[in-house]
């Protein structure tokens, strides 16, 4: 009897364990299937550069927008792993807008 | 009624990618997700063929035969659809397509390979007709509005005939007999059992 | 300079007035009837030559390069017809073979009744071993057979929406129980294959009848013919639905659309078979024999069951001094 509980158990642990390992193999096909410079930030869109940019120049009154290629070199470069796994978010504190693709 | 087909015409097709780009667009197609695709044979030889290739909307569909919880249905136009809510992501119904036109957001098919996507003839899914959760999951209806899919709409050189299959056998036979040859309409065979007499 | 001109004056019309000679019969070869793309591949020609018409595409995906393969036809075909005939007639056959034998011949009775003394078996490691992939094979079975026959047997009761919830937990089921199976299946085959290698008292034991036809009781060591069949199709069946479900659970990771289709008419074949087989092997260790489930209860088996079933691997048993003593409280059995 024992011997059946336990294995009952082991089903369930042994199962469980091969969920994790295969988990970890798994492949999303929206990183599968697109290469690296495919893969922009959704989040980022012109709209939010110049949007950004008038929003001052109302209020301000002779305020210059900056040029998007501006507001780009403001951003940290990337790291290599930042570059390919644009869909894993922006770290921390950085604008979406530095996801730009080359 | 109207029996609704795609048609390809292998000799028109000059592989812009117009209708794939089309279908991603009007459909909000996630990445890795290729609903409709052009595929060339012989590419850089001579007698270089393009054929653009999405669901064909079988009749006697097996994909929805083999599906384990018969997820899909056919609509009185003809059109296969399927529901996302009942989908387990078996993948079975892509060994049964003649044409590779199911999709699956994941790659391994560890419990399950995600919900299917595959071309709706911009026709939607069991949700209400134009609601946002219909195109959420299954993309534009237009069909609804009365309008053909986008990728035939958007084909550059209109190689890529979608709607009335009667409508378009005809249109494709009138093109043959003007221009003198055709290849004939690629897939129907197997699609629709039928050939178009040129 | 001026008869340079006139020179070239004159070859530039007669150059001019050749071409104009030379339209109408540009003109009749680039006209109606003549095909551009004669040289190319038709879909016919392509599918009788490679049963597939494959191309370059543009997108990472490799499959999407395949634009037709009839075959999925015929792999369908296969799947909602073939298999259903072979699993129902595999499954539903050996059912009523069990019950018909069952039914005329009765369970396999203990000669002399249980005489209360028990000898050890199976030690605890065999018998965990052997619980941890019964176990997952029943739930593989199930949710296995749930993929084939669940819409025909279980929707029509319970609806759409209720059977797609249970199909997704039972794939998921299916999936991650194979772990723990192939597991017990390599532990059991370390375990108990030198005892189940094949011997002449095997044969003399089928040809006896096994002592389930006829009222022979054959010697057999520790495990008979019988078992020693279902031990090494068990083994074999494991190595093709684990080597088709490593296809399926990887699909395209090691081959095309029509490796993938084989794999999975593999895996479902072999399945229905494994699962009547083992129906036979739960109905002996049950109901068919007395006693026999004893030795996977607790190890211990009736000293009347191993001499009537297993006397070689008894009188081995008690030349090595293992028979166990009688229960505490229990009268000695009647003259030894």
């Amino acid at each position: 009897m024992r011997a059946f509980l336990l294995a009952c158990v082991a089903v369930v642990v042994v199962g469980a364990g091969g969920y994790y390992t295969l988990a970890s193999l798994q492949q999303p096909s929206g990183i599968a299937f697109s290469t690296d410079a495919a893969r922009i930030n959704p989040q980022w869109t012109w709209r939010s550069i110049f949007g950004k940019a008038a929003a001052p120049a109302q209020t301000g009154g002779t305020a210059v927008p900056p040029a998007p290629s501006e507001l780009v070199e403001a951003c940290d470069p990337r790291t290599a792993t930042q570059w390919i796994f644009v869909d894993l978010g922006t770290p921390a504190g950085e604008s979406g807008l530095c996801s730009i693709s080359q | 009624m109207a029996r609704m087909k795609f048609l390809c015409d292998a000799d028109r097709c000059i592989e812009c990618n117009a209708c794939v780009t089309a279908c991603k667009n009007e459909n909000e197609v996630p990445w890795g997700i290729n609903r409709r695709r052009v595929v060339t044979l012989n590419d850089g030889k001579p007698g270089e063929r393009s054929v653009s290739m999405a669901c064909m909307h079988c009749t006697d569909a097996p994909c929805a035969a083999v599906c384990p919880v018969q997820c899909f249905y056919t609509t009185a136009d003809a059109v296969v659809l399927h529901s996302k809510d009942l989908c387990i992501g078996c993948g079975y119904c892509f060994y049964a397509c003649p044409f590779g036109a199911p999709q699956y957001p994941r790659l391994g098919n560890f419990g399950s390979r995600g919900k299917m996507d595959k071309c709706t003839f911009c026709t939607g899914g069991p949700e209400p007709d134009n609601s946002q959760i219909e195109f959420e999951k299954y993309g534009a209806n237009r069909l609804a509005q009365g309008k053909l899919p986008m990728c035939a709409e958007m084909c550059s050189t209109k190689s890529l005939l979608a709607g009335d299959g009667d409508i378009i056998a005809e249109i494709y036979k009138d093109r043959v007999a003007k221009r003198g040859y055709g290849s004939g309409a690629w897939g129907w065979q197997t699609a629709y059992r039928e050939t178009i007499a040129t | 300079m001026a008869r340079l001109c006139a020179r070239i004056r004159l070859i530039v019309m007669a150059i001019a007035l050749l071409m104009l000679a030379a339209a109408p019969a540009l003109a009749q070869r680039m006209g109606a009837g003549v095909d551009p793309n004669a040289d190319a591949v038709k879909e016919q020609q392509l599918l009788q030559q490679f049963q597939r018409i494959q191309g370059l595409g543009t997108i990472p995906d490799t499959r999407s390069y395949v634009i037709e393969q009839p075959l999925g036809r015929v792999w369908r075909l296969f799947h909602e017809v073939y298999l259903h005939w072979i699993g129902t007639v595999v499954i539903v056959g050996m059912v009523l073979l069990l019950a018909a034998y069952q039914l005329l011949h009765g369970t396999v009775r203990l000669e002399g009744g249980r005489s209360g003394r028990m000898i050890k078996r199976f030690t605890a490691l065999e018998r965990f071993t052997h619980w941890l992939l019964a176990v997952a094979f029943i739930i593989l079975a199930i949710t296995g057979l749930n993929i084939t026959f669940g819409k025909d047997l279980l929707l029509p009761l319970i609806g759409p929406t209720a059977f797609s919830r249970w199909s997704i937990m039972a794939k998921y089921a299916h999936d991650f129980s194979s772990f723990p199976f192939v597991l017990g299946v390599l532990m059991l085959f370390v375990l108990w294959v030198r005892e189940n290698l094949p011997t002449m008292v095997d044969v003399r034991w089928i040809l006896a009848g096994g002592g389930m036809i006829g009222k022979a009781h054959p010697p057999a060591w520790k495990f008979n013919a019988g078992q020693k069949f279902v031990f090494w199709s068990v083994t074999a069946a494991t190595i093709g639905v684990t080597a088709s479900g490593l296809y399926l659970l990887f699909p395209f990771y090691l081959t095309n659309i029509f490796g993938m289709q084989i794999a999975q008419a593999i895996h479902a074949v072999i399945a229905v078979l494994y699962v009547a087989l083992i129906i036979g092997h739960i109905y002996i260790g049950t109901l068919g024999e007395e006693g026999a489930f004893d030795s996977m209860e607790n190890g211990e088996v009736d000293l009347n069951w191993a001499k009537q079933h297993h006397s070689l691997w008894f009188e081995q048993e008690l030349a090595q001094g293992r028979s166990a003593a009688p229960p505490a409280g229990a009268h000695p059995s009647p003259a030894e």
